[in-house]
């Protein structure tokens, strides 16, 4: 039996809106050994800043990077205390390598490769999305669920099958997300806390059910064509359908289709359970629906609150940090970032 | 010193406009120097404006923790 061993992990997240500080501690009482056994995990720190444009208006790379870049070391200096850890304290620097905007990825980077020579430290690169699929593990403990990975940026069916977190199906064109947030635009909705929040609100105002385009393609789906489609109907019919019954038909609609490919997912690998990440599943609507399905087929959907569902810093601590255990860190000349990066290009090597 | 610690991390990422532009880091000493050059004037502007900015906050990240 190897002798107990404690990680604690910094964890930087930028690559959208969501500026992102965490620290999480990992402790194996009786070591890390090769099969898959998960740590005890313990919060320190979870910090987390959103930019926010004018209603009507999306967030641009350019804007967004520089509020990164004025907020990044603030919101350190505020981790490092509420952990009341020093830098020497920290055993790894995890940092988001992508996928993701480029300008606020970058400026995060740039913090991390510096804080790893000053404190010389090791860099981890992790990918983002395996960071929100083991924050979701960690917190709601499911076991082996279909990952239902749903944001601005990402929407994707995923299942982890020998050391890869297999895309089962996902969007063919736009993020679920981020045809909330277009249409949030369209009705001037406000962008704080999050359009797609404000979209849900409305939502549950709306009870008259607008036919809509449904888009499922064998186990992918397809947005882009709703998106267009009730963009018309709010510009060109704005007396007919309020934009409560709109928000209602567009959520009813997009989160169907949702639970079409989640649920051929699981009876793809024989699963009864869900677990929904990403900021669209804070949506509770959406997790409504979705354990409607689950009961139907005798099991479960696990969600996570808003502090973890929402791009943050401490999943990617928690998902740099596994990483870490087995050996692996990231060297200075491969720390580029990138828009694009694959869930199943990561090896799963802390899981069997 | 530490003008090597900005040389390694603002080196990593490659150019924008890699084709259009290119940057040269080097360190004389405690001095960072960085040559520029660029098919035009205004992609020489952007290029030295965005590297100002990660210029900046490295230089701001090394004040605060070092």
């Amino acid at each position: 039996m190897s002798s107990p061993r404690t990680i604690i992990a910094l964890g930087l997240e930028g690559s959208a809106n969501k500026l992102g500080v965490g620290i999480v501690k990992h402790t194996y009482p009786s070591g890390i050994t090769a099969s898959e056994l998960a740590p005890q995990y313990e919060e320190l720190a979870n910090i987390r800043d959103t930019y926010n444009p004018p209603a009507g208006h999306g967030f641009q790379p350019r804007d967004v990077a520089a509020h990164h870049r004025a907020l990044i070391l603030p919101l350190l200096d505020k981790a490092l205390a509420q952990a009341k850890l020093q830098p020497q304290d920290i055993d790894c620097i995890c940092f988001t390598k992508g996928p993701g905007m480029g300008a606020p990825l970058q400026s995060v980077a740039l913090v991390a490769r510096t804080l790893s020579q000053l404190w010389n430290k090791p860099l981890v690169g992790t990918n983002h999305c395996v960071g929100h699929i083991e924050m979701g593990r960690a917190i709601t403990g499911a076991q082996n669920p279909v990952v239902l990975y749903v944001s601005g940026g990402n929407t994707q069916v995923i299942a982890y099958s020998q050391q890869t977190y297999r895309i089962f199906g996902e969007t063919l064109d736009i993020a679920i997300g981020n045809c909330l947030d277009r249409f949030a635009r369209v009705l001037k909705l406000p962008n704080d806390p999050s359009p797609g929040y404000n979209i849900e609100q409305y939502a549950k105002k709306g009870s008259k059910y607008i036919p809509l385009p449904y888009t499922v393609k064998g186990m992918d789906v397809s947005f882009s064509g709703i998106l267009s489609f009730i963009e018309q109907l709010a510009k060109t019919q704005k007396d007919k359908y309020s934009a409560e019954d709109l928000c209602y038909s567009l959520q009813e609609t997009m989160f169907a289709m949702l639970v079409e490919i989640t649920e051929r997912a699981m009876a793809h690998i024989n699963s009864s359970e869900v677990l929904v990440v990403g900021g669209v599943g804070c949506n509770v609507r959406l997790q409504e629906m979705m354990g409607e399905m689950a009961k139907e087929r005798g099991g479960n959907v696990f969600a996570t609150d808003m502090r973890y569902c929402i791009d943050n810093g401490i999943m990617i601590a928690q998902a740099g940090a596994l990483a870490f255990a087995r050996g692996e860190t990231t060297k200075m000349q491969d720390t580029w970032i990138t828009q694009r990066f694959r869930t199943d290009q990561v090896h799963v090597a802390w899981r069997d | 010193r530490l003008a090597d610690i900005a040389k390694n991390s603002l080196s990593v990422d490659r150019e924008i406009n890699g084709d259009k532009s290119s940057r040269q880091i080097t360190t004389d000493g405690s001095n960072l120097v960085v040559t520029f050059s660029a098919e035009t004037a205004r992609i020489l502007r952007v290029s030295v404006n965005g590297f100002m900015d990660s210029l900046i906050l490295v230089t701001r990240t090394i004040e605060a923790f070092s």
